[in-house]
């Protein structure tokens, strides 16, 4: 025992007073340095309120402290999305990701690290400098080593919105300067239809302006909303949304239209209006399709005018509806042997849509699936028999349910943004096709599979890349793709995979680099309000300082590119005021010459809103024209006219895709033949989340059942298999298995659960193949195939299962629960 | 390196276990730390903070969880991947964040984080350039506290009662997902440091091993 007065411990405490105390704790081996430097900060905290917006809405947002305390939406907002209470809190989530970070086995050991140790969590924290040498080494080194067919930056994602941080299109411009790279075509939203609805109308369709809600209102006889639910997903934008579906979907209710439902799922849009709900086994809708488009014939009600003098090759699908080539007539009643829709019902149905004026309202779901192309080209289809397409309120729509499709357009100009450096593309940007090379976005694992193998695409056959590294902006891919086990084991063939995000994503989690990005909400740039609409251009101001150490994309490739000598390039001089100013000014030059006065820069961003007028878009009806004269307004098909029958198609020579709209089976189905498994899942978009984004926030605690993503169950599959409401449950099939939350509820069809994409990944052990997934990402159990070599979409709704109850090992989670006190 | 020989009071001193717990709550220990707690002298310093009767069961998990597996390189990567899903976010959803908001209000970046900047500033102090964390992390408060103390600062009883708010909270959350028992045993060291009044610095003698 040794004793010291107090004044010797106090002595001994002085010496090592604090600024040099840690130097001497230091020594010990133990210990960092101070987290403190002498000296009181001068600056204040700021306190305000600042509009901004988001995939959920413009907002104002009330900052206390250097905090943003409440985010308070645009009093023009007709419905604010209540999950804005989950992008606020996405700022300040647990899960942002701090510093970069790096591997530690990639740091020690490069490309010859072990990848089959990725997702383990074994980080360390690196310098930004450390991080941006190592980032802008690997690029070089594998563009250097591989050329530009080694880096794959097709990187897919709903991102953020903004015209100047828009992380992708920032990614392939670094990536241009730095020698080249692979690029992804098309989307998961929309991967089949939107390579189909070219051959058919000429357009990509899903993008595109719908029929006017107004003129749905005053013409509408019968609202048709197929495999779309557009009170949920209306919430969201791919711009900042102006929520303009909403007083068009209470218009119809107002006026008392016939609303029905197609749906294996009693949705929010059933809900809202009273709809009468017709429950069809998913995936069977082409045959239902064809049931009516049979019975249209059958009862000599299709329209033959509008067949003769709007479509083309009609007469080579009829005699397949009558079974003249396969000797299986389409009658309703083989429809109802396939969907489980009584015959009468599809019978009925092709008379009320033919004896009204109908708008067929088609989501994307039903193209989500092996052989989705078929889908819509028969929604056409029926649509042509039907004739109604190019009248006021009736036809057919593809986005009606996305965006605020159908929100009447203002004459506004259009606002630019940052390119890619690569050739300008019609379309929306981010299936701009630039690249060294391109693969179908959804293909990425093939890809990793099979370097150098040959692949259709669309009348073409090309090779896959040998891709060394893959470079991930702003998207979810360990969420969003499918086939989550065989992914993870593909994605050992990267050498290199960096990643930039805000939170620990699993995506973030699988990297090799991770850099933290800032939220939207740290930083400035300016936006267009209303995808369709073009309400107006939004000054998306920056709200709070970036936390931790996060940057900018923008600051982050601009640095890249420093690095690799391009820097200049990359920024053409201008910081991240100047570039937002020029896109301003450039719109407001196209508005000057189109009659459409905007203020000054400085005004409009001290205003923070510019708002254009509505001319003559609520009277906007859908191929009004082409109706008028197809011949002086043809569509952009080679005949001009909607092709039932496509020769293009036909010389393409597929068998996974004739040349006419056909009913095939797919890889699975319910109850469809050899069906191994005995439920099908509806992996639909969430309720509470854009795809994946808002799972890491507080909006999960409303949802989840006990921390478990959940999994909505009819009452009699769950009693069959001895399944209460809130039993965890183990779902699984040959792909993979994840275990969910049981809500039981009738608003499934019996023989279907929902479990909603997006819930994060989150693997039990991931060096172990097939491990579980904890949370409950359903994904991990659909199937990777293409949807056809047409347009080798994605199939994320096609997918079989069974489900049982939990009984492994405990891992209930107890997530981020704050303490007594603050309650 | 230099190894300093330092009295015996400073192997118990708490100041420098206050100082030592800011870094375990910090970051994922190092190569060089786990080293010294291993074999030089964090080891005999943790020998010593076991001779306290309060400190002798959460030093005894601590010095478990070190002791396997053998290989310091496995043992760093075990104990950073804890770390980094404990308290970095790569838990997702079982992420604890080791600040006075998320347990005193319920969510990051909150008042705390405000009433601690106005204590640094009271005390003429800021946290330094390399410091990305907000003012309300444990291991600032955690430090300061350590400055307080040793300057006999009278500060030092409201940041104790700070402390004493919500680390209860935190430091059963911590218990109940800690897998390695590393940090489960220095929140537990650090609850009973808080309590156990005979190591703050009084003019009075005390006795140390």
């Amino acid at each position: 025992m040794t004793k010291i007065s107090g004044n010797e411990l106090r002595a001994e405490l002085s010496r090592r007073a604090f600024l040099s105390y840690s130097v001497a704790a230091g020594a010990l081996g133990m210990f960092g340095p101070s987290l403190f430097a002498k000296g009181a900060r001068a600056e204040a905290l700021a306190n305000g309120t600042v509009m901004s917006g988001s995939h959920w809405g413009v907002f104002t947002a009330t900052v206390e402290n250097g905090r943003a305390t409440a985010f308070t939406p645009w009093e023009k907002d007709p419905h604010p999305s209540p999950m804005l209470e989950g992008v606020l809190d996405s700022i300040y989530s647990p899960t942002r990701i701090k510093y970069p970070m790096v591997r530690r086995e990639f740091l020690e050991k490069g490309v010859n690290a072990d990848r089959s140790t990725r997702g383990n969590g074994d980080f360390v924290r690196v310098s930004w400098d450390q991080a941006l040498d190592l980032v802008a080494a690997e690029v070089k080194r594998v563009e250097e080593t591989y050329g530009p067919q080694g880096v794959f930056g097709g990187s897919y994602g709903w991102k953020s919105p903004g015209r100047l941080h828009n992380c992708t299109t920032l990614l392939r411009r670094m990536l241009t300067l730095a020698g080249g790279y692979v690029n992804g075509a098309g989307d998961y939203s929309t991967g089949a239809a939107q390579v189909i609805m070219p051959h058919v109308v000429g357009t990509l369709e899903v993008y595109e302006q719908q029929t006017a809600w107004p003129v749905l209102a005053e013409n509408t006889e019968v609202m048709v909303f197929w495999a779309a639910d557009p009170i949920k997903t209306s919430q969201i934008g791919w711009v900042i949304p102006e929520h303009g579906a909403y007083p068009g979907l209470e218009a119809l209710k107002a006026k008392g239209i016939k609303v029905i439902v197609i749906d294996p799922v009693r949705t929010q849009t059933v809900e809202f209006f009273g709809a009468e709900h017709i429950t069809p086994k998913p995936q069977t809708d082409v045959a239902i399709m064809l049931g009516m488009a049979h019975t249209l014939v059958a009862e000599d009600l299709y329209d033959k005018d509008f067949i003769a003098n709007y479509t083309s090759g009609f007469d080579k699908f009829l005699p397949y509806l009558l079974g003249e080539t396969d000797s299986t007539p389409k009658t309703a009643e083989w429809a109802e042997g396939i969907s489980g829709v009584p015959a009468e019902t599809i019978k009925e149905l092709a008379r009320l849509f033919k004896s009204k004026r109908t708008m067929l309202a088609a989501g994307w779901s039903m193209q989500r699936m092996h052989h989705g192309e078929q889908a819509h080209w028969m929604l056409v289809t029926l649509a042509s028999m039907l004739g109604q397409i190019g009248l006021p309120g009736g036809g057919f729509g593809l986005s009606y349910h996305y965006s605020g499709g159908g929100t009447p357009s203002t004459s506004g100009p259009a606002l630019s943004g940052i390119t890619d450096g690569g050739a300008a593309t019609k379309g929306p940007e981010w299936l701009a096709a630039s690249g060294a090379s391109v693969i179908p976005v959804a293909r990425v694992v093939d890809m990793l599979e099979n370097p150098g193998a040959e692949f259709d695409f669309n009348g073409t056959r090309s090779k896959f890349p040998d891709v060394k590294m893959a470079y991930w902006v702003g998207g979810n891919p360990f969420v969003h793709h499918q086939d989550r086990n065989r992914m993870v084991k593909a994605w050992e063939k990267l050498e290199t995979f960096v990643v930039h995000d805000f939170q620990w994503t699993p995506t973030a989690r699988h990297a090799d680099i991770v850099l933290p990005a800032t939220t939207s909400y740290e930083r400035n740039d300016i936006e267009t309000i209303g995808d369709y609409s073009n309400t107006g251009i939004l000054a998306m101001k920056k709200i709070v300082e970036p936390l931790y150490e996060a940057r900018s994309d923008y600051d982050i490739f601009a640095a890249v590119a420093e690095r690799l000598g391009k820097g200049k390039e990359f920024t053409d001089g201008k910081d991240e005021m100047g570039w937002i100013k020029s896109f301003y000014d450039d719109a407001a030059k196209q508005g000057k010459a189109s009659g459409v006065e905007m203020p000054a820069f400085d005004a409009f961003w001290a205003e923070g809103i510019v708002e254009f007028p509505v001319t003559d878009g609520a009277e906007f009806v859908r191929y009004a024209s082409f109706r008028e004269d197809p011949l002086l307004n043809p569509l952009g098909t080679p005949t001009g006219l909607i092709e039932i029958y496509s020769k293009n198609i036909e010389k393409m020579g597929y068998d996974d895709c004739p040349a006419h709209p056909t009913w095939m089976e797919p890889l699975e189905r319910l109850d469809g033949p050899g069906a191994k498994y005995p439920l099908h899942i509806a992996a639909s978009h969430p309720f509470n989340r854009l795809h994946s984004q808002l799972n890491g926030t507080v909006l999960r605690e409303g949802y989840a059942v006990q921390g478990h993503e959940p999994c909505l169950m009819h009452p009699d599959d769950a009693a069959a298999r001895g399944i209460a409401d809130g039993d965890v449950v183990r779902v699984h099939n040959d792909r993979g298995q994840i275990l969910t939350g049981v809500k039981v509820t009738d608003a499934v069809m019996k023989g279907v659960i929902q479990i909603y994409e997006g819930g994060w990944y989150d693997p039990s052990d991931v060096t172990e193949p097939g491990t579980l997934d904890k949370y409950g990402d359903v994904n991990v159990l659909s199937a990777d195939i293409g949807t056809s070599k047409l347009a080798q979409g994605n199939c994320g709704q096609t997918v079989l299962a069974e489900v049982e109850k939990y009984t492994g090992p405990a891992v209930t989670l107890t997530g981020f629960v704050a303490p007594k006190a603050a309650e | 390196m230099t190894v300093m020989t330092l009295p015996p009071a400073v192997l118990a001193d708490r100041a420098l276990l206050w100082h030592w717990l800011a870094e375990v709550f910090l970051a994922a220990p190092s190569a060089d730390a786990l080293a010294a707690l291993r074999d030089g002298a964090g080891r005999k310093w943790l020998a010593a903070l076991a001779t306290e009767p309060a400190f002798a069961a959460p030093v005894a998990e601590i010095r478990a969880a070190l002791a396997a597996p053998q290989d310091t390189a496995q043992l760093q990567t075990r104990l950073t991947i804890a770390f980094n899903g404990l308290f970095l976010g790569l838990g997702g959803k079982r992420t604890l964040a080791p600040n006075d908001s998320a347990w005193s209000k319920g969510g990051l970046f909150r008042a705390p984080v405000a009433e601690m900047t106005a204590l640094l500033a009271e005390c003429d102090l800021r946290l330094a350039e390399g410091c990305c964390e907000a003012p309300d992390h444990l291991s600032v408060e955690l430090m300061l506290l350590a400055h307080l103390e040793t300057h006999a600062d009278p500060r030092a009883e409201p940041l104790r009662d700070r402390l004493r708010l919500w680390l209860p909270g935190f430091c059963a959350a911590v218990r109940a997902e800690d897998r390695t028992g590393f940090w489960a045993g220095a929140a537990a060291l650090l609850l009973a440091a808080l309590d156990h009044d005979e190591l703050i610095p009084q003019p009075e003698e005390r006795t140390v091993k």
